[in-house]
């Protein structure tokens, strides 16, 4: 017994050891850390055969000198590459938007690893915080240059802090991040290639909050733009600027400048960046991008990255279209604006469009949700809405196990909007609170109310009298993401059952409707980020827009506890907004624990937000057969836009 | 001839003025601007939107100012060639349409044509021959064309051509000539993807157009002026074609003003769904995202491609009837 018991774990270790080099690819920070780690050690470096034809026509530097002195090593996830080749993609946005350069041009200062358990320097060199939390050292990879050939360096750091953040004119709000503590945090050059941040309090989070996210969605996440290319465009350094702005038709200095250093955007040709590919052409349905000849990551042979060449983005503009394109073959590449509803159709093409569907793992807590906005602009409603025991009825009054099935396949749990499974923040109780499906309880819970029957039994009554009804509303863009339409057609079924009246539309303008409190329920797919960079709620930050106005939360920030009662802010919501504080101010491991846990049994009781079916949900992803070193299994989500682990740098295409 | 071609061509600034005008006062009804969207988007992206941000930002694109001062400001910011920056790309607006404009123009003509060499042929066919085979089932196609609305025939269409050619045929051109400079392979690749765009914002005027020939032609047919050059043994294909078909086209060109906006309007739903790069596309997209000079000045270059085709119609007409400038008079 004991013996078998030795050898089932034995074998079980060995299991993961070799599973885990499988799972994780790996990064190095420099090539002698790589050697120490494994005992190779990178004889030379090697560039593609496109660029040592321009480093012959004295186009750009030799590759000595355009890497920098501690390239970032990167383990190939199945082999080593092959360098040439373009890529093809079919993008349903415009070229070059948001979705492709958030997925393949991503490089923020620090990256989660392949397993999202830790992280490590991506393009800094090295990232240190003092006791207190309150200072941190970031230390820049030597001999990094912009794409233009640029040395990149603190003074670039500088140019973004003194000229960038501290201009009232292009900064008249300071991002909330860089407020930490109520004042402006304060950089510091310490030399040539180090900067220091000092915050007003201790923000133990800055590097997992901050530093890890891309400029494509914090518009702040990024910390370096390049001076030497934006000086001119800059009223500081050049008088002139203004000039230049109204030559190109804009009114101020800053019109053109915020063009010129565009965060979030390839655009505009010509500006330098430290991303694999660099955009080179761009039309109204297509975009080119060339390899970045001064890109600072090598694989374990030496090797320059990226790979491939040239990527070709072309782009659609119906979401019909672009399944169509995927199924056609047209793309090499598919993993946004796809999702679980679209899997049978992907799988049955895949001989005929030469690709492979793969399903990645979708980080949710549950997959759509449903949001009862706290603000609504009708004070009877408004009152129902407010009462806890109505969104505890409508919750219980959704046959989760049926949506299971018909909209997801049978695979995930019945669950709410918390925390899944598989996080170290999950409490089983919360997942599961007001999950089951109790028609009667939902009914006694509305009788209790006062939610009285009208004389034919059919539907209940407000208050005053009105029939009780609800419109459940949901964003037009987002409709691709999840099957909300199916949902609410279902959750319509469900609801009216208990005597609620209800009806869904998907406007294109959702978002001023909420401003206008016009909005009573809405519906969503939301993400759970990783532990790593949880902060106590669902993607989007606070997503307080979604079943409260942002006033509160507005005031919150401003005047803390008084100004958020004076607002009208309810105690519980005021006490959501505490705790996500102290969870961002926690240390430990076990503090976190301890008030995500608060946090998960808030939401739970509160049920501002209540989920339907998550847990394990597959998501497609469409990988062309010569497209190489991708991984088998991914992460897709919003938190850090579906990238990271798979560093699309080392992918590459054999034919 | 002169003042009849000037008096249109007063009319048309005229007209163009005043669409500007409506389309401007239309564009701006739906509450909020595209402001409310940036700053969703702000807030969404973990900026926190307060009322000095809104301030600067509300300054910063005019929108403190009167509506008639935004409009004036546009249209004399407009005739000195700077349409505004497109809010949401961040693009001056005409650098966006004008690389959209010879798409659309293509596209708009060649459906013309193929409206026209379609219809004008099948409607004579069916007016000789009336209450034939060929008449009922060209007929029946034309109708089925204009019953079935246009994103439904583009979506089947290119799940056909998918299905029974293995391509799918999304955009003008593939991946491959999408950036590539032009070159007979470019070419032929336009001309693979443009069917299906053709005949789907073409069916429903070839529908229209077919009936209105054969009507016209039955009625030319009928009069004295055939039954006696008939008599006189003139031979049929010269007696049609020189007299009652000359004739009978005579409302067939008069509507060519009236076919053009129906081919551009037709056109935006068919190039969302095909992904064109069109001028029409591009305006729903800023119309969704209330991106206003993108979107008035998109109306603008569509109203003005409209009028010039109906001021050409009108020449054609004048060319062709030389009654119109009789008894016009000028």
């Amino acid at each position: 017994m004991i013996r078998k018991l030795m050898e089932v774990s034995l074998s079980l270790v060995l299991c993961l050891a070799l599973a885990v080099p499988l799972l994780a690819q790996g990064t190095y920070n420099t090539p002698a850390e790589y050697e120490k780690a494994t005992g190779n050690k990178i004889e030379s470096f090697s560039q593609a055969s496109m660029l040592r034809t321009m480093v012959a026509a004295g186009e750009i530097l030799p590759l000595e000198m355009r890497l920098p002195e501690e390239p970032l090593v990167v383990e190939a996830a199945e082999e080593i590459g092959r360098y040439g080749e373009t890529l093809y993609l079919t993008m349903p946005e415009e070229p070059a938007g948001w979705s492709f350069s958030s997925y393949w041009l991503h490089e923020p200062p620090i990256q989660l690893t392949p397993d999202l358990s830790d992280l490590y320097p991506n393009w800094l060199e090295s990232f240190k915080s003092s006791e207190d939390y309150k200072t941190w050292t970031l230390h820049l990879r030597e001999g990094l240059r912009w794409s233009d050939g640029a040395p990149l360096a603190a003074v670039d750091v500088m140019f973004w802090y003194e000229d960038i953040i501290k201009n009232e004119e292009l900064f008249p709000v300071k991002p909330v991040a860089l407020m930490h503590g109520g004042k402006l945090a304060e950089v510091e050059k310490v030399d040539e290639y180090t900067v220091k941040f000092h915050f007003a309090a201790p923000f133990p989070d800055f590097a997992t909050g901050y530093l890890t996210l891309p400029e494509y969605m914090y518009n702040t996440g990024i910390i370096i733009r390049p001076k030497h290319y934006l000086m001119k465009y800059h009223i500081k350094y050049n008088p002139q600027a203004g000039e230049l702005a109204k030559k190109e038709g804009f009114d101020h200095w800053y019109q053109l400048f915020d063009i010129k250093s565009a965060q979030g955007t390839a655009k505009p040709i010509g500006k330098p960046t430290i991303q694999p590919w660099v955009l080179k052409a761009i039309g109204p349905t297509h975009a080119t991008f060339e390899r970045n000849p001064y890109y600072w990551k090598v694989d374990t042979s030496g090797n320059q990255l990226p790979y491939i060449d040239r990527i070709e983005v072309k782009s659609l503009a119906s979401p019909e279209a672009y399944l169509m394109s995927i199924m056609g073959g047209e793309t090499d590449f598919a993993l946004s604006d796809i999702s679980m509803k679209d899997i049978p159709v992907l799988k049955k093409n895949e001989e005929k469009g030469g690709y492979e569907l793969r399903l990645w793992k979708k980080m949710q807590g549950a997959a759509v949700n449903y949001f009862f906005y706290q603000d609504y602009e009708d004070p009877v409603m408004k009152e129902i809405l407010r009462d806890v025991r109505f969104r505890r009825a409508m919750s219980l009054a959704i046959k989760r196990e049926e949506m299971k099935g018909l909209l997801f396949f049978g695979k995930g749990m019945p669950s709410q909007a918390t925390v899944p499974p598989g996080s170290r923040y999950y409490v089983p109780e919360s997942w599961q609170a007001y999950a089951q499906y109790d028609p009667e309880e939902a009914n006694r819970l509305l009788d209790e109310i006062g939610l009285e029957w009208n004389k034919e039994h059919t539907f209940r009554l407000r208050p005053d009298g009105n029939p009780l009804s609800i419109k459940i509303q949901g964003a037009a863009w987002a409709l691709a993401e999840g099957p909300l339409q199916a949902a609410a057609e279902l959750v319509k079924g469900y609801w009216e059952v208990v005597g609620v009246k209800t009806d869904f539309e998907f406007p294109e303008h959702l978002v001023e409707l909420f401003s206008a409190k016009k909005v009573a329920v809405t519906t969503h797919v939301f993400d759970m980020p990783p532990d790593f960079i949880y902060k106590g709620w669902l993607w989007p930050p606070i997503s307080t827009e979604w079943w409260g106005p942002m006033a509160w939360y507005d005031a919150w920030i401003e005047g803390g506890r008084t100004a958020a009662e004076k607002e009208g802010v309810p105690e519980n919501v005021i006490r959501f907004y505490e705790l996500t504080e102290e969870f961002g101010g926690a240390v430990s491991e076990e503090e976190k624990i301890r008030i995500a846990q608060k946090i998960n049994l808030l939401w739970s009781e509160t049920l501002w937000v209540i989920g339907t079916v998550g847990g394990d949900l597959p998501s497609p992803c469409v990988v062309k057969n010569y497209l190489r070193n991708v991984p088998q299994v991914g992460y897709v989500g919003y938190f850090n836009f579906q990238q990271i682990p798979t560093i699309p740098a080392q992918f590459f295409i054999s034919k | 001839m002169l003042f009849y071609t000037i008096r249109r061509l007063v009319y048309m600034v005229v007209l163009l003025w005043a669409i500007s005008v409506i389309g401007f006062i239309i564009i701006e009804l739906p509450p909020g601007s595209y402001l409310n969207v940036y700053m969703a988007q702000l807030r969404a992206r973990g900026g926190s939107v307060n009322k000095a941000l809104v301030a600067s930002l509300r300054k910063q694109y005019d929108l403190d100012s009167p509506q008639y001062v935004r409009y004036f400001k546009w249209v004399w910011k407009g005739l000195h060639g700077n349409l505004g920056m497109s809010l949401q790309k961040q693009r001056p607006v005409l650098d966006l349409i004008a690389e959209r404009l010879p798409a659309t123009i293509m596209l708009s003509l060649s459906t013309m044509f193929f409206v026209y060499v379609v219809a004008v042929p099948i409607g004579i066919h069916s007016a000789t021959h009336q209450y034939s085979g060929g008449d009922y089932f060209f007929t029946f196609f034309g109708f089925a064309g204009l019953a079935i609305p246009n994103f439904l025939l583009a979506l089947v269409l290119m799940f056909l051509f998918y299905k029974y050619f293995g391509v799918s045929l999304t955009g003008l051109f593939s991946s491959q000539y999408a950036a590539a400079a032009w070159s007979m392979g470019k070419f032929m690749d336009m001309l693979a993807h443009l069917p299906i765009p053709i005949i789907v914002i073409g069916t429903a005027g070839t529908a229209g157009l077919i009936r209105v020939m054969r009507g016209c032609l039955l009625d030319e047919l009928k009069k004295q002026y055939v039954i006696t050059a008939r008599a006189k043994g003139v031979a049929e294909r010269l007696l049609l074609f020189k007299y009652p078909v000359r004739l009978a086209i005579n409302p067939v060109i008069s509507t060519i003003g009236w076919e053009l906006p129906a081919i551009f309007s037709g056109a935006v739903i068919t190039s969302i769904v095909l992904s064109l790069p069109t001028v029409g596309e591009l305006m729903y997209t800023a119309l969704r995202s209330q991106d206003m000079y993108l979107a008035s000045s998109c109306l603008i270059i569509l109203a003005a491609l409209t009028l010039i085709g109906t001021f050409i119609s009108d020449l054609l007409l004048v060319w062709i009837d030389p009654r119109i400038h009789y008894e016009k008079k000028g």
